[in-house]
């Protein structure tokens, strides 16, 4: 008898270890996760708690530090608060206005004018068949550039003593003599725009022609037999279809463009006179070349807000129409 | 005007734009590439040289010479791989989420991922320093991989949500019907037509990841655990001219792997991902 | 005028080298007793420095390489900050607790370093090892802050001007020496025709560095010893007028003034287009492979104001940051092996860095060196005191207002009332 009841443990032991086991499994686990009512939460989790932890507290430090005064040089002068004071000295200072103005110029003139480019060369690389590889690449080498090499290249090719691009304008006789790019307020300005455009819409090229390629061609097919032309394909199809993408984008541009002071420390370094000084720049400088901490806080503050301003705008303008149904 | 006449007028100006476009991101590449073969003194000089008269290749063996290449790549490789990977994985499920599940605060967990991104860096650097050196996680791949993923995730989610909701969730409904489970459906139909997407953030992440500077020059002090870009920007720092064959020859140099990688990651992440497409 | 007056980089590296050794042989100071006793000094050493230059930093591993001989059980870990984010990871270190032992401090910046607490007070040691008495006083003004010491002069930077000897020459010009001289003799040099310009003002970054002894040659010092301003309304405006209407009146400045920073000003002077520039000695040695073997430019001093002259030198400096206990002793070797008048030869002989100490200045191979015996009477000038915030003045005022100036925005005297007011507000937030 003993005998049979070892079997019959053993039978029990070896169900329910092959049970345990498929239960370990990591593939069928994740699908068994998966249905459970609180899958969503889990799947963010990671993310959300890594983000969170680590950003959580320089996020809220640096939101605190502005509502104190802060100066390094004086570090005995510890950082007594002091309210709304150094929000009140933003507004009263004419370098924050100034910068907050090229802050616009900047920030829509880098977003929209790559983005544009960026959809015309997506549309024409979706279309073309042969060498697509080929100029893919080659369109989105502005972006492989670190920028340290991208702003010094640019600032030779524009320089005005041995800038190749000055050559070819006077070549062609667009230009008298070589012209100083950077010396002149208003040509700075084209001049950031236009390398900004060069670094920047790759990023959108890459994105748009991603999302293109993920409609559906019977939805074309079907089109076509209903005699449409391809503008029209374009605006009926397409252009809704890449809508969250464009926001997606234009939003992280918005976002990259305004808070990083990269390309005008190389090339312009705010100038010429503060013509295109930023407010990124200003935060920057305020911290460590002034030391103003709380002062660099209350920039920042403020940039933040303007950046949140952009994007509630986008996401009114842009509304995702997939975005109605949840999955079951 | 006929059908192929149409046809063709549009090739011909796709083709046109392709190409004036790619001449525009093209031309300062090549110009660099010409300029990292140039000798300083063929580069300053009163009347511009086109191409080289004197073409060297003293700016790649100087460059060599001057800075610990294995290591610097090293590093930058090793860093790059970890953070793509990280936020590959995390980005994606957690985008999945965001995308077709409908839960109060939705809108909110998004705007608190792009929080980070939000604030300006500057004031983000002496508290991430803090945290690094707390965690002894600075001169380290590591941490900087941390930083990396901690800014670049949100990027990910955000740019991967994108792509899912342009994805109509009539296709997974249908499956679900089928009996699919959900792990199953992600893997089976979702990954399949998200692949473009996901391989354009993958190549996104990986390129912001290769190019940083400002984070690893300030939390690595010492040679060993220096980046690439940490390494160019010493070629520049001086007080003096801008040594601007060795600028370029390390431009060039930075960009290589990029290109392999591109050109390997478009084909092979998108084919990897399709294999397992539903078809029809 | 007609005999070679110049040396060959060649020359100029021998001459450096056979007289290298001969000081060598006798070169037992007083103050280099420590330097047998601390033989027996352990411990690591980090040191943060720029020397980025290639000719730089070669010059620096050679010290390097001799301080491994003479100290065998010290390690120095030497890491190369770019000169432009040094003061935000060295202020990022400092605020996260992970200062480096040893640090270069360079003078615009020394004030603020210390205010932040990132340099400590080494008056004790100093007194202690006599190095008063090798490096003249006034070189450690600027490292001197409420009595206390925070760096040791190491090396100097001298005001100077680059000019095309041949254009003079052709053009019977004298190199001009009071600011008057100086426009006379931009004018003359000035020829659109031949894409000739005068002066190579630097308007760009960095430019408030030649525009701030500009200043000091009509007003005198900007701040006085305890710091208080002394800038006068009417002076600072006339040395403004003086300085931007060589550019906006007498157009003897090439018009990318404005972005010209250091690379183009260095650019224009080589390739021709402009025939004096002001910049300091720096990395003489690499300035003569810079601008070429041809014998075509000469150094002079800079002009006089009708203050004082329109230039002076300053120090560079190391110091004491943040050395563990342990390793203090190895820190301290390591920072006044640079005063030894060993080192400073050497190092000036690669790089051509003005040396800090008395010993290594008076030598024969400095005075009988037809570019650096110009500068001699330079080299005793002290600029103006330093102060916190100083930096941030220089860069965030100064040159946004001198760049205006020059584009015609404001007027001088608008300029200069800026400049006081801010230099004011400074003072007052950070002391």
């Amino acid at each position: 008898m003993s005998q049979l009841a070892n079997a019959d443990a053993r039978n029990k032991l070896q169900s329910f270890l092959s049970l345990y086991l498929q239960k370990l499994n990591p593939f069928s686990l994740i699908g068994h996760i998966s249905e459970t009512k609180y899958w969503a939460y889990l799947m963010i989790l990671p993310g959300l708690l890594l983000v969170s932890v680590v950003i959580f507290y320089p996020v809220v430090s640096g939101i605190w530090l502005s509502f104190h005064k802060y100066n390094l040089l004086r570090p005995k002068a510890g950082q007594p608060w002091v309210g709304l004071e150094q929000y009140q000295e933003l507004i009263n200072d004419p370098i924050f206005w100034i910068s907050l103005k090229n802050t616009f110029i900047f920030g829509v003139g880098n977003v929209i004018l790559p983005l544009m480019l960026g959809m015309i060369a997506a549309l024409a690389l979706n279309h073309i068949n042969r060498g697509r590889a080929l100029f893919r690449t080659m369109l989105l080498m502005p972006w492989f550039m670190p920028s340290v090499v991208a702003g010094h290249m640019w600032a030779l090719l524009l320089d005005s003593r041995l800038g190749v691009v000055n050559d070819l304008l006077v070549r062609i006789g667009l230009l008298d003599s070589y012209h100083a790019w950077f010396a002149d307020p208003n040509t700075t300005m084209i001049a950031v725009l236009m390398v900004g455009l060069w670094r920047g819409f790759p990023f959108f090229t890459l994105l748009l022609l991603a999302g293109m390629q993920s409609i559906p061609t019977e939805l074309y097919e079907a089109a076509s037999v209903d005699g449409a032309n391809p503008w029209l394909k374009y605006r009926a199809i397409t252009l809704p279809l890449l809508i969250p993408i464009i926001l997606v984008s234009v939003t992280l541009r918005t976002i990259a463009v305004i808070n990083s002071p990269d390309l005008f420390i190389i090339l312009t370094g705010g100038g010429p006179g503060r013509t295109t000084h930023v407010l990124s720049f200003y935060a920057f400088n305020t911290a460590f070349s002034e030391f103003n901490f709380g002062y660099a806080a209350t920039i920042s503050t403020i940039m933040l807000l303007i950046v949140t301003i952009f994007i509630v705008i986008y996401m009114r303008v842009l509304r995702n129409p997939n975005q109605q149904r949840s999955a079951t | 005007m006929s059908h192929r006449t149409t046809q063709r007028l549009y090739n011909v100006l796709a083709y046109t734009v392709v190409v004036i476009v790619g001449i525009f991101s093209a031309f300062p590449i090549v110009w660099t590439f010409l300029t990292s073969l140039k000798r300083n003194e063929d580069v300053v000089t009163k009347t511009l040289q086109y191409i080289p008269t004197n073409p060297t290749l003293e700016n790649y063996s100087e460059l060599w010479g001057r800075m610990s290449f294995i290591t610097l790549f090293g590093n930058s490789a090793i860093i790059t791989v970890m953070t793509v990977s990280i936020c590959l994985v995390i980005g994606s499920t957690t985008a999945y989420a965001l995308s077709r599940y409908r839960f109060p605060g939705r809108g909110g967990m998004m705007m608190v991922f792009l929080l980070i991104r939000m604030f300006p860096m500057v004031l983000m650097l002496v508290p991430l320093f803090i945290i690094l050196r707390n965690l002894g996680l600075l001169n380290s791949r590591l941490g900087l991989a941390l930083v990396y993923t901690t800014f670049l995730l949100p990027i990910s989610i955000w740019m991967i949500k994108g792509f899912l909701d342009a994805i109509p969730i009539d296709l997974e409904e249908a499956a679900r019907i089928d009996g699919a489970s959900r792990a199953g459906v992600i893997v089976r139909i979702i990954l399949p037509l998200a692949a473009p997407g996901i391989a354009a953030t993958a190549v996104l992440i990986s390129i912001a990841s290769w190019n940083e500077f400002m984070f690893a020059l300030m939390f690595t002090s010492n040679e060993q655990s220096q980046t690439w870009p940490v390494g160019l920007h010493l070629l520049v720092g001086g007080e003096f001219n801008l040594p601007w064959g060795l600028l370029s020859a390390g431009g060039i140099i930075s960009v290589i792997p990029i290109i392999i990688f591109f050109v390997l990651a478009q084909n092979s992440i998108v084919r990897g991902l399709t294999q397992g497409a539903v078809k029809g | 005028m007609n005999k070679k007056n110049y040396l060959s980089r060649r020359e100029f590296l021998r001459l450096a080298g056979i007289s290298g050794a001969s000081l060598a042989a006798g070169s037992f100071a007083p103050g280099l007793m420590s330097h047998v006793q601390g033989q027996d000094v352990s411990g690591t050493v980090e040191y943060w420095h720029n020397f980025i230059a290639e000719f730089v930093f070669a010059g620096f591993e050679e010290v390097l390489a001799k301080f491994n001989e003479d100290y065998p059980d010290i390690v120095v870990e030497p890491l190369t900050v770019p000169n432009a984010d040094f003061v935000t990871k060295f202020t990022t270190a400092v605020l996260g607790g992970a200062a480096p032992d040893t640090t270069m401090a360079l003078s615009d910046r020394i004030a603020d370093l210390v205010a932040i607490e990132g340099l400590q007070d080494i008056s004790a040691r100093v007194e202690a090892d006599n190095l008063m008495d090798l490096i003249p006083e006034d070189r450690w003004q600027l490292s001197t802050i409420d009595g206390g010491i925070y760096g040791i002069p190491s090396f100097m930077f001298v005001d100077l001007m680059y000019y095309r000897a041949d254009w003079f020459e052709e053009a019977g010009v004298e190199p001009p020496t009071t600011w008057e001289e100086f426009t006379q003799a931009a004018i003359a040099l000035t020829d659109p025709e031949q894409g000739r310009y005068g002066f190579g003002l630097r308007g760009g970054g960095g430019g408030q560095g030649n525009l701030l002894p500009v200043i000091e040659g009509f007003n005198g010092p900007i701040v006085d010893e305890d710091l208080n301003p002394t800038l006068d309304l009417d002076a600072t405006a006339a040395a403004l007028r003086w300085y931007t209407e060589l550019y906006t009146v007498h157009g003897t400045v090439p018009p990318s003034v404005v972005e010209d920073s250091f690379r183009q000003m260095i650019e224009g002077f080589q390739i021709g287009q402009t025939a004096m520039i002001w910049h300091h000695t720096g990395s003489l040695g690499e300035m003569q492979a810079i601008l070429g073997n041809e014998g075509t430019f000469m150094t002079a001093p800079r002009p006089m104001g009708p203050a004082q002259l329109m230039g002076s030198s300053t120090p560079a400096f190391n110091g004491l940051s943040s050395p563990d206990p342990e390793n203090e002793d190895a820190s301290w070797a390591w920072l006044k092996y640079w005063t030894e008048v060993d080192t400073q030869i050497l190092f000036m002989e690669k790089t051509g860095y003005f040396p800090s100490t008395t010993a290594a200045a008076e030598d024969t191979r400095l005075l009988d060196n037809p570019l650096y015996s110009p500068l001699v009477n330079t080299v005793n000038i002290a600029a103006s005191p330093g102060f916190p915030g100083g930096a941030g003045w220089q860069s965030n005022t100064v040159l946004p207002v001198l760049q205006q100036t020059l584009l015609g925005d404001v007027t001088p005297e608008e300029a200069a009332q800026t400049l006081i007011d801010e230099l004011e507000t400074t003072l007052e937030e950070n002391m």
